[in-house]
């Protein structure tokens, strides 16, 4: 099959079931795209287990312990897609160095509060919800496409139950400093984490190829609707609003802008700066995540290298 | 005038399981439903006796039908009766396998 | 189980109807914080190693047992309120509410090993149902159901914990890193069922509030797991059990 027949198809709606029926670049980006979404769903479960040490009750451990493993299931549906196009996944997962690990950034900084874990829900996989709805209505990968109806269902509940400890913490005035000082980090966080502008990336054969179907300052856009009237609703302030004129969502700080990932802190006195100081950081990754990996990659380790007796 | 029990099953016919688009009643959870002047009691079971949405349920049905007019008071009982995929309705199983998981 | 607490001053209510007697009583209280605290500590163990497991299935796997083992405490610290006794010890949410912890040892930290994570689901998860089942007819309408409801749980636990065991038993190295776990846990599981003929568990079997006394259960317990470890090439003997070390109220090895 040409590249041209591919994009024919994929242009004419219908979906790819395999790479027998596609070319050698669409099934690299792809698995790019899965690896992306795997590593993601992955890393949430440690760093949201990190953040239920603080749960207030039984009852909100237990649920991030429902949440975590929602996620898990997410990630295997992942890796098995890419274990079908001939990926080594055990390889992949458990041999991989950290810094390898694909995630946002945002999960390399560690959370430690339960407003901080709620934010999570809130925010984090709000974006998360933002990026595999667009996959799940643009996606032209057929087995990905049909696996995500039950993943939406999944995250909704992860939403839910940011937004309803939102709400209870809002309404307790010790709290709510709380909330507002997770959301202070988070929020910007969250913005960073749909990448570079589209001022400086071109999406054009990722859309063409059916891998997304909005930009990324589309999806920031899609996040910042819901996420703002939430914040809003329960005064809770963010640097956000609608502007009538343009129709459009605009952010009231400097970004991107210098992270203080220790303090978890913006430097929004710093102005703004470019994306490559953000792409350094980046590369870099941050403070939990070698932490964060060895979680997932103990095991393994433990068992297939027989560290136990070693040691 | 004061609602009845057809009245209560009406408003849990609109709460959903958080994670499927599956009615409490549908999916096997409400063991027992009474009405006495403005109060509704309402027994529930879970899934499984670590159901990571038992709040979220219990607090739904709680404000479903707390919206029921002539219900003032709700109490919501836990029955820690057992669960199987049984406990499902017809309409709950067609739903599930079309989301592909049951 | 134990009936060491003292000042058992009782404010009986008027429905109270379970026992009269004090000292089945006091090892009520004790047995149902004991199995509590045990499923907490369990739950939370296991959970720290949610996403560590050596797969991904095994990852949701770990994740699905914790929520039990936590739902199963959840489910039964609410019976401590209705106690008509004051000074009975509360519920745990957090984990750090009260200094005295009513857990194994074993259970008290943090688990570093993948083996540690797999003796306790062989060992600790099944001594824990054997006692709901010896409940399963307890003349305790609200502990009982809740008590019955646990095993059928638990046989998932016991399949994922049983396929975990042959894993690492597939290889010298794995079988000897597990046994060691297992030597450093087994006397403690088994001293768990408490001593021949307590008068707690005496108290509460004259009662109707379980169905079996100390050894029966921990018979029934070796004759469940141990074929099983042995199967796979693992050794459980134990010499003499180191009462000494032995914590009554607690019910845990110091």
């Amino acid at each position: 099959m040409t590249e041209e027949e591919l994009l024919e198809r994929i242009r004419e709606g219908k979906l790819i079931e395999g790479p027998e029926y596609a070319t050698d670049k669409y099934i690299e980006g792809l698995k790019r795209t899965l690896v992306v979404s795997g590593d993601t769903e992955l890393i949430s479960a440690p760093a949201y287990m990190r953040a239920a040490r603080n749960a207030p009750k039984i009852n909100s451990y237990i649920s991030v312990a429902g949440i975590a493993q929602d996620e898990l299931g997410h990630a295997h549906i992942a890796y098995r897609l890419l274990r079908d196009l001939g990926v080594d996944v055990e390889e992949l997962v458990y041999e991989r160095d950290p810094k390898d690990f694909r995630h946002p950034y945002a999960f390399d900084v560690p959370l430690d509060t339960w407003a901080e874990m709620v934010v999570a829900n809130g925010f984090y996989d709000r974006a998360g919800f933002c990026l595999l709805d667009d996959i799940f209505e643009n996606s032209s990968y057929g087995p990905w496409k049909r696996a995500l109806v039950k993943v939406e269902r999944e995250e909704n509940f992860h939403l839910r139950h940011g937004e309803r400890w939102m709400a209870t913490m809002a309404g307790d005035p010790e709290q709510k400093k709380e909330l507002q000082a997770a959301v202070d980090w988070m929020f910007m966080m969250t913005l960073e984490w749909f990448g570079l502008p589209d001022s400086m990336k071109r999406h054009g054969d990722q859309i063409a190829y059916g891998m997304k179907g909005s930009t990324n300052d589309e999806l920031r856009q899609t996040w910042l609707s819901t996420a703002v009237p939430l914040c809003e609703q329960h005064e809770i302030d963010v640097p956000a609003h609608y502007d009538d004129d343009s129709e459009s969502w605009v952010i009231d700080a400097p970004f991107p802008c210098e992270f203080d990932e220790d303090e978890k802190r913006w430097d929004f006195d710093g102005g703004e700066i470019s994306w490559e100081r953000v792409l350094e950081r980046w590369a870099r990754r941050g403070p939990a995540n070698e932490e964060l990996v060895d979680q997932i990659q103990r095991g393994y380790k433990q068992l297939s290298k027989s560290l136990e007796v070693a040691a | 005038m004061s609602a009845t029990i057809q009245d209560l099953q009406a408003a849990l016919a609109g709460v959903h399981d958080p994670e499927y688009p599956v009615s409490v009643l549908d999916m096997g959870l409400v063991r027992g439903l009474a009405v006495e002047g403005d109060t509704a009691r309402v027994r529930l079971t879970y899934t499984s006796m670590g159901c990571p949405c038992k709040e979220m349920i219990a607090d739904d049905v709680r404000d479903a039908l707390l919206a029921v007019v002539g219900i003032e008071r709700v109490e919501v009982q836990e029955a820690f009766e057992p669960w199987t995929h049984r406990d499902l309705s017809g309409r709950a199983r067609r739903t599930l396998a079309k989301l592909g998981v049951a | 189980m134990s009936a060491s607490e003292s000042n058992l001053d009782r404010v009986v209510p008027e429905d109270w109807s379970v026992t009269d007697d004090d000292e089945a009583l006091a090892a009520l209280v004790n047995l149902i914080v004991v199995l509590a605290d045990n499923k907490f500590f369990l739950g939370r163990r296991i959970s720290e190693w949610l996403p560590g497991g050596p797969s991904l299935e095994s990852a949701v796997a770990l994740a699905a047992i914790a929520q039990e083992e936590l739902g199963h405490a959840r489910a039964l610290y609410p019976l401590l309120e209705e106690m008509p006794l004051v000074d009975t010890p509360g519920p745990l949410q957090r984990g750090a509410e009260r200094e005295r912890k009513y857990c194994l040892d074993c259970l008290a930290e943090p688990w570093e090993w993948w083996a540690e994570v797999v003796a306790a689901l062989i060992l600790v998860d099944p001594a824990l149902t054997i006692l709901f089942r010896a409940l399963e007819d307890a003349r305790y309408d609200d502990l009982r159901q809740r008590a019955a409801r646990v095993p059928s749980e638990e046989r998932f636990h016991r399949k994922y914990a049983e396929g975990r065991v042959r894993d690492l038993a597939r290889t010298d190295q794995g079988r000897e890193t597990l046994q060691r776990r297992i030597d450093g846990m087994l006397p403690e599981v088994l001293m768990w069922f408490g001593p021949s003929g307590e008068p707690g568990v005496a108290a509460l079997k004259a009662q109707g509030l379980i169905n079996s006394d100390n050894d029966e259960m921990r018979a029934a317990f070796q004759t469940d797991v141990f074929p099983m470890l042995e199967e796979n090439g693992l050794r459980v003997e134990v010499g003499e059990l180191p009462w000494k070390r032995w914590n009554n109220l607690q019910r845990k090895v110091e």
